[in-house]
């Protein structure tokens, strides 16, 4: 019995691939109690997925709109929503997460998805 | 040689194999540096009210003070002579100020649209057309008649320029309107910069990896980045005085040289800042590559159209000012300049307005 620390931080909209007495389960997770009851059973997790609420595609624009877009985006969201942010900008990529970290929401993680493409997931608080 | 404030097209000495080579070498460097640090001032001045963040500023601040100390040594030595450019206000301010309009609407500065065009955005380069084009139409063509009025019907000169600049200069410096010796007013600038970064340095987080990870695949801190760029700036100024041109970096000048060579099938016309933009465009290609931050990219019609426009804007201005982001304010600010402390104050009012105007209403 294995516990994740970090799946806590998935609670909606995430996928789990779990395997559970040799079978191949798959979750759409909804509240902390369903991860509790399947560790409990002795399962243990093979791979995870956030699927976003809503996906920002700015590939090709000019500084600084991918930064303005993505706040603006970012702003008209309900609390527990993720955005996936798809942007070409190195300098986004870099600025967008500390300026979505001092509005106070999460950055889940940033991804380099190609030469000079990067994928930012956000959940928004 | 009469002129050698070289933002003006043509040069007056034949350029040579080693000018072309170490234009070429030092345009690499800087177009290297400029990519790996995302060096733009556009964004630094525009960031300061669109997003409040300041680490951008903070390079170019560190960059004007190692190039101020720096070029301040080499004249003290002997090495250089400082050079100043003239001060016109009236075409300092409309310049700064145009300019400062056409950053935002290019999405970039003078350098940071030519370092883009390595990195492969395509809007970037639809931008430096229109700033080539607009050089050359400011400078000799069509608009030549508003620069040279505003040029002479606004100039000011000092008869003593002070120590450590070239005795043919007229232009007024902080040190020579005041009379003292430029020395104390870098170490007055260089403190106060140096105490408002200290207190504002930030709390840059720890990344992993090997220094050549953090040197090619990942973007530089800003106070690596600034003292490359100052370093870049005072290998710059002897290069560039070798081949008669007596300045340190610049942008405006070799685009519209470029463009002017092209255009008239003259290599004569070709100058040390020719080949150092031309090397900024190779220098940021190279670096984006070893990144894996090159990409063939357009925005839609209607960004393209907006980028076209600030190119435009930005060739007009930078030509009526004599300079651009780089000739004033990364190279001349260093060397105490009013002209190009005029001239950065009213890029900075012109891209403030144009981000509110543009970005931040709705």
């Amino acid at each position: 019995m294995q516990s994740f620390p970090f799946i806590k931080n998935y609670e909606f909209f995430a996928q789990l691939h779990y395997v559970c007495a040799k079978r191949k389960v798959k979750l759409i997770l909804k509240n902390e109690v369903n991860i509790a009851i399947l560790e409990g059973k002795g399962c243990r997790l093979m791979s995870s997925e956030i699927k976003p609420t809503q996906s920002l595609d700015v590939r090709g624009e000019v500084c600084p709109y991918p930064d303005v877009m993505t706040q603006k985006k970012v702003k008209s969201m309900k609390p527990g929503e993720i955005l996936e942010v798809l942007i070409d900008y190195p300098l986004s990529a870099e600025r967008i997460p500390e300026s979505i970290k001092k509005m106070g929401h999460e950055v889940l993680k940033v991804d380099k998805i190609g030469s000079s493409e990067w994928r930012i997931l956000i959940k928004i608080k | 040689m009469e002129n050698t404030n070289k933002d003006k097209i043509g040069s007056e000495t034949l350029i040579e194999p080693t000018h072309i080579l170490s234009g070429l070498i030092v345009g690499i460097l800087f177009g290297f540096a400029l990519q790996r640090g995302r060096f733009c001032m556009n964004s630094a001045f525009r960031d300061i009210i669109l997003l409040k963040e300041y680490t951008l500023l903070k390079a170019v601040i560190v960059a004007i003070i190692v190039s101020m100390l720096g070029f301040h040594v080499m004249a003290s030595l002997g090495i250089i002579q400082l050079n100043p450019k003239p001060l016109s206000w009236g075409a300092d301010i409309i310049g700064g100020f145009i300019f400062g309009v056409g950053m935002v609407l290019a999405g970039g500065c003078a350098s940071g649209t030519t370092y883009r065009v390595g990195e492969g955005m395509v809007g970037s380069f639809v931008a430096l057309l229109g700033f080539m084009l607009s050089a050359v139409i400011t400078g000799s063509g069509a608009l030549s008649g508003i620069k040279s009025y505003l040029e002479t019907t606004t100039k000011v000169t000092v008869t003593n320029p002070g120590p450590l600049v070239t005795t043919t200069s007229q232009s007024p410096t902080l040190a020579n309107i005041i009379g003292v010796d430029p020395w104390i007013i870098v170490i007055v600038i260089a403190i106060l910069a140096i105490g408002v970064l200290a207190w504002k340095r930030g709390g840059e987080g720890k990344t992993e990896g090997s220094l050549s990870e953090k040197i090619f695949k990942r973007g530089w801190p800003w106070w690596a980045t600034g003292i490359v760029i100052g370093i870049i700036a005072m290998i710059a100024f002897p290069a560039s005085a070798a081949t008669g041109r007596n300045y340190p970096l610049g942008i405006t000048g070799g685009w519209s040289t470029f463009l002017n060579a092209l255009i008239k099938g003259d290599a004569n016309v070709l100058s040390w800042e020719t080949f150092l933009v031309i090397g900024v465009v190779i220098g940021a290609a190279l670096a984006a590559s070893i990144a894996g931050e090159f990409k063939l990219r357009a925005p839609g019609p209607g960004r393209l159209i907006q980028q076209f426009i600030g190119g435009l804007l930005l060739g007009i201005g930078a030509v009526i000012a004599n300079g651009c982001n780089i000739g004033h304010i990364l190279s001349g600010v260093p060397q105490l300049a009013i002209s190009s402390i005029i001239f950065g104050f009213f890029v900075i009012i012109g891209c403030w307005a144009t981000a509110y105007l543009l970005l931040m209403r709705r």
